[in-house]
């Protein structure tokens, strides 16, 4: 079927003791306002005003960062490196159920980075190549979470964040259909597919 | 099939948190401002090259492109081989440019064949100037984005202008972006690419001395 848009998917998996619990792949529904923003801007609409994770304005124009998600940073491999800064960028993941309006500029309530109560451990996120399957063509990035905080810890929403030159943009937010609860010393797994069809 | 007004009606509902691409089309006549045809629709297709700028804006790496088995090799809009990987650079979908120029921006062409994910340009591309077959290509100009309820999107535009002598019947548009990649060569490694591609038909019917206007929507919704 064609699909006319570019269309966002995105799937869980969490690694524990018992086995992998999963949530199989499902539409994302949540490019949001910054996404199409600075879409604009690359496309040389010009500088646009753009808020950022904290919630206020940053200029985002010709020639600034794009919008960054690969934490390792360069090209080539993407190492799954845990780095406090991580939250920051790439996948993120929260505990609100808040539904998605266009204007979200970040997850409601994102876990923090990581060992202490209600925290998880944020390693490197993985950025594929370009994908050209059939008609489709496609990309991806994933992450994983250690939960090391002593509970367990319900995900309700996941985003992706956009690294610039000015500031952390969220591009993507989701609200999962339900909660996804990480225990103690289970990883979690969250996996963006970004594709196009002809 | 003859032009005429058709409004929004090819305009499918988007499917909720898409992104999608409409392409709005308006034909007047030069002199009285009349509009003659006035049609808004869904964009046929995105290409390769539409994620292959956002990988580059996504992550600052260098990457090549895979297909089913084998690498691929990009072809830029003069079907020129550049290599196979991508790099970011500043400029990753740039379309911006001015009258004249057939390599950026929003193109049009008398191409029938159906479109694949694979396009790298126009199959025929009607060339600028007012000889036979061609329309005036004036610069390509943005409007600024805007979000009300549930929506964002923002307009990029371009006029073509028949001062042909004839009718010109236009059933290919596309909209090719600058994207860089790793080799370099003539002209450095910055490198136009298509990035959508559209079959029109029924055709766009550009009478001599009427202006075409084409207006490419990028808008998400929830």
């Amino acid at each position: 079927m064609r699909s006319h848009a570019l269309k966002a998917y995105y799937s869980l998996d969490v690694f524990g003791k018992g086995g992998v619990k999963s949530v199989e792949e499902t539409k994302s529904k949540s490019f949001v306002n910054a996404f199409i923003r600075a879409l604009c801007a690359q496309f040389g609409g010009g500088t646009q005003s753009i808020d950022e994770i904290g919630g206020s304005p940053i200029n985002y124009g010709l020639g600034d960062t794009g919008f960054e998600i690969n934490i390792s940073g360069g090209g080539g491999s993407h190492p799954y490196s845990i780095s406090s800064l991580n939250s920051e960028m790439g996948i993120v993941v929260g505990t609100s159920d808040q539904a998605v309006v266009i204007t979200d500029y970040a997850l409601i309530s994102k876990v923090d980075h990581g060992n202490e109560t209600g925290q998880l451990e944020y390693f490197g996120s993985f950025v594929s190549d370009l994908v050209v399957a059939g008609s489709d063509a496609s990309v991806y990035f994933e992450r994983i979470f250690r939960n090391s905080s002593g509970g367990s810890i319900d995900i309700n929403e996941i985003g992706v964040y956009g690294y610039t030159d000015n500031g952390t943009i969220c591009t993507i937010r989701d609200v999962l259909v339900s909660p996804v609860a990480v225990a103690d010393d289970e990883y979690l797994k969250v996996k963006y597919t970004i594709k196009v069809s002809a | 099939m003859k032009n005429k007004i058709v409004g929004d009606r090819f305009v499918k509902p988007l499917e909720e948190g898409d992104a999608d691409v409409l392409i709005e089309a308006i034909i007047r006549d030069k002199k009285t401002k009349k509009i003659v045809h006035h049609s808004i629709r869904r964009c046929e297709s995105f290409t390769k090259y539409f994620m292959a700028g956002l990988l580059t804006m996504m992550n600052r790496g260098t990457y090549g492109v895979t297909t089913t088995g084998t690498e691929a090799v990009y072809f830029d809009v003069t079907t020129t081989t550049q290599g196979r990987a991508l790099v970011y650079q500043s400029l990753n979908l740039f379309c911006s440019t001015g009258s004249g120029a057939t390599l950026n921006g929003i193109v049009i062409g008398t191409g029938t064949t159906a479109v694949t994910i694979n396009d790298f340009k126009l199959e025929a591309p009607i060339a600028h100037g007012t000889g036979s077959g061609e329309l005036q290509y004036s610069a390509v100009s943005f409007g600024a984005p805007v979000s009300s309820t549930g929506t964002t999107y923002f307009i990029i535009s371009r006029l073509f202008t028949n001062n042909s002598g004839s009718q010109i019947d236009v059933t290919e548009a596309g909209l090719y972006c600058i994207i860089h990649i790793a080799s370099t060569g003539a002209g450095g490694n910055q490198f136009k690419f298509m990035t959508l591609h559209d079959i029109i038909d029924p055709a766009f019917e550009v009478s001599n001395t009427q202006e075409l206007t084409l207006n490419y929507l990028l808008r998400t919704n929830l």
